[in-house]
């Protein structure tokens, strides 16, 4: 290796070895992937999220396969950032970042997690996750209204001094205004996208396919829609996004660097293949020794328009 | 349950060790090896009592197993076989991929307990122990590999099931009833999206020097017709062994083990290990006599057989859960194995339940991910909560699921 690359990135104050991090509710908590994947060779993990109770799901069927993508509706289920601190966390080796995704179904719930997690070691940083429903504002989800996001951002930031990342909902017309309500409330970096709100149906029995009728689109089918959006909202916000949306390969992951993102999550991927985190990290420092990129981050927004 | 053993333990753990093993640690050894970090003492504790123990030590990524001591009062009820898979998982946990063991060698209860699971014999000490006895020595492969592995044959076998054989580099063994998770395709630098998760398949058995499995499956779907093309020397994703397979059958079981369909395929395994100590009857269902799968294995076997057909065009003319109450009658004692479609499996849990007899499932539920990340394969349970079919499963108590809400 004559010319190493420089595969570091600064996500919003989250030091990472490399860009490639796994996507909540992807990864588990980290410790499910020990026999298949080194986790110091990937940037970090972003945890399933995290309510302040544990809490289970939704009744079967909570996934269905869709071409090249599938759909889910698990319903918050989780062990609660009680037990994620007490048991999770101290399975996981030294020296890889935890990002803590967290959700509720009130600010307040939001806040106390945020809470619980500052100050714990090896949480290197939260991801508030805005796809949830807001029960006191009918089921609306916080991410889908902008005064709802801006409340929400805003108490969760008063609450903790981690890195704070906002994960954004995809189903919303206009994306760069939810970026730029975000930014102004004091997120650190983005994140996006979460799934896109979908449906099927099963024609033997004329039902959907999913006990909850409405799931959760994820996987290669939904990559062009996801880069769309980051391209969009890297066009409306200065803070650094982390780019979501059917990554399986390194080449997938350039798409989102070059469209905006600094930094990338696995999702979908990890079930095919769990080691498919750590392939693209190996593969996006390849592709830059090979096209002689110094930094990694040379590449953050380079999309060349025509 | 089973526990980290305390400082005041060890007096207690001392003299349980030195009744059962002419050579077991003794209380400042022991004391010792609790104070360090890569040893793991844990106990079995019955009203207050200590009733067994393990002690093992990770060493890098070897795990040694030192000792696994239960009362002679609680031998035979399972708590050996608890003990150890607790030690094994820990020990994964810690980062462990291989189990070792040393075994007197006129010990054969002890060599057969680790034979039955999935421990070889490497080599032999002679005179190792202070008796002059010779110690065999023991190791598995721990945790599940993902590989590609290679196609050996893959073809219809007279049935309308077909026979993958696949040869899986660094295949560390399955119990009876643990899957894997088949991508069928080469992983090239693109990899397949369409379709894009892997599907679970039962590791029907090992063949080989232990290192190829044989998969029993029908095609059902896009997944399972793309397995289907693949010819000798192709390549397949696997992730396994994956899920709590059958526990190990108590002595002089009398067993009846259920399959329809596919679900067959999990039971050869578990047919076996009833056959080896035991007695079982195995009764397999299925559409019209070309659907029964994998009969050739199951007669090799020292087991009854019954057959039974929607068409009657073999063995009992209906679903094979009229055998099956018949036999319950004659032996209600027996312990009842299913594994098929849902409504046959509930049905089994039913017809057990009415003969008090203890009935044991093998779920399968659509999963993504196989290893307990997804949460999509979510099997509702009694009392609410859910266990996840891929890790807590696939085999589950059927009076533990709550079949109403199972689909
Ligand atoms: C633990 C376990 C062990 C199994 N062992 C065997 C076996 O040894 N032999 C065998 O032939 N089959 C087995 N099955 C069933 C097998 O997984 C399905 O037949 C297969 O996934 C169908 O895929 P397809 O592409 O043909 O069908 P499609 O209808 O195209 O599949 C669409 C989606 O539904 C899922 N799916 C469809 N049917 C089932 C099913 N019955 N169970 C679970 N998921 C399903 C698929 O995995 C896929 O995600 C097992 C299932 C489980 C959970
Ligand atoms: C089964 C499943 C569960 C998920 N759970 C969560 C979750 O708990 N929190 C969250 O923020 N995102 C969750 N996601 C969304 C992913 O983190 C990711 O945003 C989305 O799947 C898109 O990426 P992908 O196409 O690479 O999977 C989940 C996705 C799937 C498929
Ligand atoms: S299949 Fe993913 S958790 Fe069981």
């Amino acid at each position: 290796m004559s010319a190493a690359v420089d595969t570091c990135v600064d996500l919003g104050g989250i030091a990472l070895r490399n860009p490639v991090l796994t996507a909540s509710g992807t990864f588990g908590y980290g410790t499910e992937f020990a026999p298949f994947l080194d986790l110091t060779t990937i940037g970090g993990f972003v945890a399933k999220s995290l309510t302040v109770e544990p809490r289970t799901g939704n009744l079967p069927n909570r996934i269905h396969e869709t071409p090249s993508g599938m759909l889910n509706a698990i319903g918050l289920e989780n062990v609660g950032v009680d037990a994620f601190i007490a048991e999770k966390l101290p399975e996981i080796p030294d020296g890889v970042p935890v990002v803590a995704s967290v959700f509720g179904t009130a600010p307040s719930e939001y806040v106390e997690v945020c809470k619980r997690l500052t100050g714990v070691p090896k949480v290197a940083g939260i991801e508030i996750n805005a796809s949830c429903p807001h029960v006191k504002a009918g089921g609306i989800e916080f991410g889908q209204n902008a005064e709802l996001l801006a409340g929400l951002v805003r108490e969760c930031r008063a609450a903790t001094s981690l890195p704070l990342l906002v994960k954004l909902s995809p189903n919303v017309t206009r994306i760069a205004d939810m970026a730029r309500v975000a930014e102004a409330e004091g997120a650190d970096g983005l994140a996006m996208i979460n799934t896109l709100q979908a449906l099927d149906v099963d024609l033997a029995t004329r039902r959907p396919v999913l006990r909850n009728v409405l799931g959760g689109l994820s996987g290669p089918a939904i990559l062009p829609v996801a880069l769309r959006m980051v391209w969009q909202a890297s066009q409306s916000v200065a803070i650094p996004i982390c780019g979501i949306g059917g990554i399986s390969t390194a080449e997938d992951a350039i798409k989102f660097l070059l469209c905006g993102a600094t930094a990338v999550q696995v999702g979908t991927a990890s079930y095919l293949n769990p080691m498919a985190a750590g392939e693209v990290a190996a593969g996006i420092e390849a592709w830059c020794a090979e096209q002689g990129v110094a930094a990694v981050r040379d590449l953050v927004g380079g999309l060349e328009l025509p | 349950m089973i526990e980290a053993a305390a400082a005041a333990d060890l007096q207690q753990i001392t003299s349980l060790g030195a009744s059962s093993l002419p050579s077991a640690w003794g209380l400042d050894a022991l004391a010792d090896a609790q104070a360090r970090h890569d040893t793991l003492l844990e106990v079995v504790r019955e009203s207050g009592e200590i009733v067994g123990y393990v002690l093992a030590r990770c060493c890098a990524e070897e795990v040694e197993i030192h000792e696994i001591v239960i009362a002679p009062s609680r031998r035979r009820a399972g708590l050996g076989s608890a003990l150890l898979a607790h030690a094994l998982r820990a020990a994964g946990r810690a980062g462990a991929r291989s189990a070792h063991l040393e075994v007197r060698a006129n010990d054969a209860g002890a060599l057969r307990f680790y034979q039955e699971r999935r421990f070889r014999e490497i080599g032999r000490r002679p005179r190792y122990y202070r008796s002059g006895e010779d110690a065999i020595t023991m190791s598995r492969k721990l945790g599940p590999v993902r590989v590609d592995a290679e196609v050996v044959a893959n073809e219809a076998d007279g049935t309308t099931g077909r026979r993958l054989r696949l040869r899986v580099p660094g295949w560390p063994g399955a119990e009876p009833g643990q899957f894997v998770m088949l991508s069928p395709g080469p992983r090239t630098r693109v990899p397949r999206t369409d379709p894009l998760l892997p599907r679970p398949m039962a590791v029907y058995r090992t063949l080989g020097d232990g290192d190829e499995i044989e998969i029993l499956y029908k095609i059902s779907g896009r997944g399972t017709a793309l397995l289907a093309g693949a010819g000798s020397g192709d390549r397949v994703g696997v992730v396994g062994p994956l899920g709590r397979g059958f526990a190990p059958p108590a002595e002089g079981e009398h067993a009846l083990l259920v399959g329809g369909g596919t679900g067959t395929a999990s039971l050869l395994g578990q047919a076996a290990a009833v056959a080896s100590c035991g007695q079982a009857t195995v009764l397999l269902g299925a559409r019209t006599a070309g659907d029964l799968l994998g009969l050739a294995e199951f007669r090799a076997l020292n087991v009854g057989l019954e057959l039974a057909t929607e068409d009657g065009s073999a063995g009992h003319h209906g679903f094979i859960t009229e055998p099956l109450a018949k036999a319950l009658a004659a032996d209600p004692g027996a312990v009842v194995y299913a594994c098929g479609p849902t409504p046959m499996m509930r049905a089994a849990a039913e017809l057990a339940r009415e003969h008090d007899a203890r009935c044991v499932v093998s779920l399968e539920n659509p999963m993504a991910c196989g290893f307990g990340v997804c949460l999509g394969c979510a099997a509702p349970l009694v009392g609410g909560g859910f266990g996840l079919v891929c890790r807590d499963g696939p085999v589950f108590d059927a009076s533990t699921v709550d079949w109403g809400n199972l689909s």
